[in-house]
C-alpha cells in the first residue's frame, strides 16, 4: 500500500524535444524576417549590426532599417503570435472546447467597435483608435463575464459572449454605414490587422506585460488539464470554479486586448495554433502552453515576413493573411478527420 | 471525525430533491448509497461534495462547517467519481491519473508518478498505463477515472492524521460483473485498510449487500432506513422504496451477507 512500493521510473528529461525545437525555429525566423523585406540585408549580417559598435560607416541605412523598423516588427509579431495562441489555448480549456479562441468573450468585436467608433466619431482622430480598441475590448469581456455570470457552468459566459459579439458586430455595422469613403478605408484596414505601428515605445509596454501574464497562464496548466475533466471534476480538485473563471476571462482581457488596440484584428492564431499543437503534442497543457506559446509567435513572424515579402514593395494586410493560410490549413487539418 | 449532511434540505427548481437528510460517512466503512430513479442520491452525494449549497441543514467536514471550507483544501480530504466523466480531450492515461495529485502541488515528480503506479494497480488497469485516454473502451475509461480519484486519496502526506473520504456516484454502471466486483471490493479495502470514508452509490441490491459494510436507502429525499445491510434489505422496505415484491435469503457461501431475490 505504500507507495515506496511503486516501481522506480526514470524522470523524462528536463528539456523537451519539441519545445526546444520550436524555440530555435522562431529564432530563425525572426533573423529571417529581420533581414528581409523591401530593403535586403544579408542574413549574415543581421547579427553582426545588432552588435554594439560593431556596425560600420556604410552600414547606416541597414542599420536603421534593422532597428528602426524591422526589429520593432519582428519583435511586435513574437509578441502578438505568442499571446493570441497562448490565450486561445487557456479559452479553449475553459471552455472546454477546441473551438474557441479570444474573440469568444468579445475581447476582439469589443476592441473594433471601439477602433470604429474612434475612427468615425472623431474628427480624423486617428490617435484615439488604440486607446478606444483598449477600453472597447476590456468592456465587452466585462459585459460578457458580468451577463454570463449568473448561469451555471460556463455555458452562460459563452452566450452571453455571443450576444456581446453580435451586438457589436450590428453596431459596428451601422458606424460603418454612417462613415465617410476615407473612414471606410481607415476601417477596412484596421480590421484586417497591422504590425505597421510597431515601434519602441509600444514594445516597452507590450512586451514586459505580455511576458508577465503569459507566465501567469502557464503556471496554470493544472487547472486546464482539469477543466478538460469537466467543470464538476475541476472543482472536485480544488479549483473554485467562479474565481478560476473571472481570472482566466481577465488575464485573456488584459492580454489580447491591448494587442487589438495595437494590431488591429488578426484572425485565426488564437484558433488555430493551439488546435494544431494539440493535434502534434496531445492536451496535456504542461507542454500545450509552452508550444503554443512558441509556435503562436513562429506563426506571426511567418505571416509577417509573407505579408511583407508576398507583394515588394508593398505589403499585404497580415489579418489578411491568417486568414488566408489559416483558413484552408484548418479546413484541411478537419478534412484530414484527425481528431481534437 | 465524519463527513456528515445534518437537516439537510436542497430544491433544485421547484422540486425538493432532499427533505431533511440526516446520514454520515464514516472513516474506515463502506457506506451504499440506494434508492430508486430520482430518489435524490446523486443530489445527496453532490452536497456532501460541496457542489450544491443546501437550502437549509449543514454538511460537515470532521465537525467544520463545509461551505466555509475553500475547493483546495476540500480536494485534500475527499475525491469524488462523478456519473458520467467527459473528458474529451486527447491526454494519455498517465496524465489523467496524476490530476489526482494536483491538490497537492507540493509532491515532487517522482513522488507523483509512484503515486500514479500505485493507484493504476488498485484500480486494475496498470495495463493500460501507455494508452491514450480517448481511445479506450467505456469500462476502461470509467476504471482509469477511479484510479484518479484513488490517488487523490492516496496522494496524502504520511501520518498526518487526517480521514479522507472517497464519493463514488454509480462508479459501475459502465463495467462487466468481474470489474464491478473488483471496483467494489477495492473501495472496500481501502476503506478498510486505510481508514477512508467510502460513499457508493449503486443500483444492484446484491453488490450493495457483499461489499458494503452500511447502507442509506433514500426514497423521495428521505432516509427510509439506515444500518447494516440485514436491517435494510427487508422484503417490506424493499417494496417502500423499489415498489419491488422480493425474497431475502442468506448468502449460500457468505453466511454472513445476504441475497436479494427479485419475484
Amino acid at each position: 500500500m505504500s507507495l515506496a512500493r511503486a516501481g522506480h521510473r526514470p524522470r523524462p528529461p528536463r528539456i523537451d524535444a519539441a519545445l526546444a525545437a520550436l524555440a530555435l525555429a522562431v529564432v530563425a525566423a525572426a533573423l529571417l524576417a529581420a533581414a528581409s523585406g523591401a530593403v535586403r540585408i544579408p542574413l549574415g549580417d543581421v547579427l553582426r549590426l545588432l552588435w554594439p559598435g560593431a556596425a560600420q560607416a556604410d552600414d547606416t541605412l541597414w542599420r536603421n532599417v534593422l532597428v528602426d523598423i524591422r526589429l520593432p516588427r519582428v519583435l511586435l509579431a513574437l509578441v502578438a503570435g505568442a499571446a493570441l495562441a497562448i490565450c486561445g489555448a487557456a479559452l479553449q480549456a475553459l471552455f472546454r472546447n477546441p473551438l474557441a479562441e479570444p474573440g469568444l468573450v468579445g475581447i476582439t468585436a469589443g476592441g473594433s467597435l471601439g477602433a470604429v467608433c474612434a475612427i468615425v466619431l472623431t474628427q480624423g482622430g486617428f490617435a484615439m483608435v488604440a486607446p478606444a480598441a483598449f477600453a472597447g475590448s476590456l468592456l465587452a469581456t466585462a459585459c460578457a463575464y458580468l451577463l454570463g455570470r449568473r448561469a451555471p457552468g460556463m455555458a452562460g459566459l459563452l452566450l452571453a459572449g455571443i450576444a456581446i459579439n453580435t451586438v457589436a458586430g450590428s453596431l459596428i455595422g451601422l458606424l460603418t454605414y454612417l462613415a465617410s469613403d476615407t473612414q471606410l478605408r481607415d476601417l477596412t484596414f484596421w480590421s484586417m490587422g497591422s504590425l505597421a505601428g510597431a515601434n519602441w515605445r509600444l514594445l516597452a509596454f507590450l512586451g514586459p506585460w505580455t511576458l508577465l501574464w503569459s507566465l501567469w497562464l502557464l503556471r496554470q496548466w493544472r487547472l486546464m488539464n482539469a477543466l478538460l475533466l469537466g467543470e464538476r471534476e475541476a472543482q472536485h480538485l480544488g479549483f473554485a470554479l467562479a474565481s478560476v473563471r473571472r481570472r482566466l476571462v481577465v488575464a485573456t482581457a488584459l492580454i489580447v486586448g491591448p494587442l487589438v488596440a495595437a494590431t488591429g484584428g488578426i484572425a485565426f492564431v488564437g484558433l488555430v495554433v493551439p488546435h494544431l499543437v494539440r493535434m502534434t503534442l496531445g492536451a496535456d497543457h504542461r507542454r500545450l502552453l509552452p508550444a503554443s506559446l512558441l509556435a503562436g509567435a513562429l506563426a506571426l513572424v511567418l505571416a509577417d515576413w509573407l505579408a511583407r515579402v508576398a507583394v515588394v514593395p508593398a505589403e499585404l494586410p497580415i489579418g489578411l493573411v491568417t486568414s488566408l493560410v489559416g483558413g484552408p490549413f484548418f479546413l484541411w487539418l478537419l478534412a484530414r478527420g484527425r481528431r481534437f | 471525525m465524519t463527513l456528515e449532511a445534518e437537516n439537510l434540505t436542497l430544491s433544485r427548481g421547484d422540486a425538493r430533491v432532499l427533505d431533511h437528510v440526516s446520514m454520515a460517512v464514516r472513516p474506515g466503512t463502506m457506506l451504499g448509497l440506494l434508492g430508486a430513479n430520482g430518489a435524490g442520491k446523486s443530489t445527496l452525494l453532490a452536497a456532501l461534495a460541496g457542489e450544491l449549497a443546501p437550502a437549509s441543514g449543514t454538511v460537515w467536514l470532521d465537525g467544520a462547517d463545509l461551505h466555509g471550507v475553500p475547493a483546495h483544501r476540500q480536494a485534500r480530504r475527499r475525491a469524488v467519481l462523478p456519473q458520467k466523466p467527459s473528458l474529451g480531450f486527447d491526454l494519455g492515461v498517465r496524465e489523467v491519473v496524476s490530476m489526482g495529485a494536483y491538490p497537492y502541488p507540493e509532491l515532487s515528480p517522482d513522488t507523483v508518478e509512484s503515486l500514479v503506479d500505485t493507484a493504476l494497480q488498485h484500480a486494475g488497469v496498470p495495463q493500460l498505463a501507455q494508452r491514450r485516454y480517448l481511445e479506450l473502451s467505456g469500462g476502461e475509461q470509467q476504471r482509469v477515472q477511479f484510479a484518479r480519484v484513488l490517488a487523490q486519496c492516496l496522494a496524502h502526506m504520511p501520518g498526518d492524521g487526517q480521514p479522507r473520504y472517497l464519493l463514488l456516484d454509480e462508479p459501475i454502471s459502465n463495467l462487466d460483473p468481474k470489474h464491478q466486483m473488483e471496483l467494489l471490493a477495492t473501495a472496500a479495502a481501502l476503506a478498510h485498510g486505510e481508514g477512508l470514508g467510502v460513499l457508493v452509490i449503486v443500483h444492484d441490491v446484491n453488490l450493495a449487500a457483499r461489499w458494503c459494510d452500511r447502507l442509506v436507502l433514500l426514497a423521495g429525499g428521505r432516509i427510509a432506513a439506515e444500518g447494516p445491510p440485514h436491517e435494510v434489505l427487508t422484503p417490506t422496505l424493499l417494496r417502500t422504496v423499489y415498489d419491488i415484491e422480493a425474497d431475502v435469503l442468506p448468502h449460500p457461501t457468505a453466511p454472513d451477507r445476504l441475497l436479494v431475490l427479485p419475484r
